[in-house]
């Protein structure tokens, strides 16, 4: 998908989260996975590292082999969409204490993915 | 007088808790996606459509025996779970069988389910297909994907409380 929808994607589903609450600490962990997934792929495509027919769906389920060549870029988002993905078993599918806490941690660290995604640059050496 | 519970009990106290957790996520769930506009928010809403209707399908295996109620917490791979660690506050990986599915068709269900049960995974089934494209991929979201959805996750709730609450229907 284009870097331009994935974008598009990941600020709508912003707009949504900004209608829950801290309590709806799931929907927000859920929104966040779904919009920091977008801006991964947002900023894999435009630093070239991946073509847009060529979406990752979890930052999780990259192969060791990937997630090296992506980590060496975009370490800071790798790492942080691990954490939210991680989350999900406990405060999402399972009823682990915590639940808000992790909900407001995932927003911040949207905030950083969104960030970095929003400063990603082509990498490759012009021809 | 310490009364001791039989194996029976426990089991059944286990699988009450468990179901009630399920059907508290399905409210909590259904509650942020009452709020949501459909075609605005079409991710977050379809998101919590699969959520909740993914627990109510959890709550009613374990209600007809067919996946194990135990506090074992779906990851994203399959049969791996989080369970809680030796020391308090602490969770550690296992890999299990038959417990909580973390979409229709994931783990596949061994047991054989009762009709409205097999049609309430059919009904999910609807949002699982739509999923990817809608989501993650490019496909414009329209009315009738919106009325696909809805009328999917009705027919689960309707379903899986027939399941669970047989004489409230």
């Amino acid at each position: 998908m284009t870097p331009e929808l994935h974008r598009t994607k990941a600020e709508r589903i912003s707009r949504s989260l900004a209608k829950c609450t801290a309590a709806d600490y799931e929907a927000v962990i859920e929104g966040v996975m779904l919009a920091g997934s977008h801006w991964l792929n947002y900023a894999a495509h435009i630093h070239e590292l991946r073509p847009p027919e060529q979406d990752i769906m979890h930052a999780e389920f990259l192969t060791k082999v990937e997630r090296l060549k992506l980590s060496l870029v975009m370490m800071d988002t790798i790492e942080a969409l691990e954490e939210i993905e991680a989350s999900r078993a406990l405060y999402v599918r399972g009823s682990a204490p915590g639940g808000e806490q992790m909900g407001a941690r995932a927003l911040e660290l949207l905030e950083r993915i969104r960030s970095a995604a929003l400063a990603a640059r082509p990498l490759r050496p012009g021809v | 007088m310490f009364e001791r519970k039989s194996l029976f009990d426990l089991r059944t106290s286990a699988l009450d808790v468990n179901i009630a957790a399920h059907l508290e996520k399905l409210r909590r769930t259904q509650d942020v996606r009452s709020r949501l506009d459909p075609m605005q928010d079409f991710e977050l809403w379809f998101w919590m459509s699969m959520i909740g209707g993914t627990h109510a399908i959890n709550a009613a295996l374990h209600h007809v025996g067919a996946t194990d109620p135990g506090e074992y917490f779906c990851t994203q791979s399959v049969d791996v779970y989080l369970e809680q660690g030796d020391a308090p506050g602490t969770w550690k990986h296992s890999l299990r069988y038959g417990c909580d599915i973390v979409h229709v068709g994931m783990p596949k269900v061994q047991a054989k389910l009762p009709c409205e049960l097999e049609d309430a995974c059919d009904a999910m089934m609807v949002l699982e297909h739509l999923r990817d494209p809608c989501i993650r991929g490019d496909h414009t979201i329209t009315p009738a994907d919106i009325a696909a959805v809805d009328r999917a996750y009705v027919t689960c709730l309707r379903l899986t409380q027939q399941v669970l609450e047989p004489t409230a229907t």
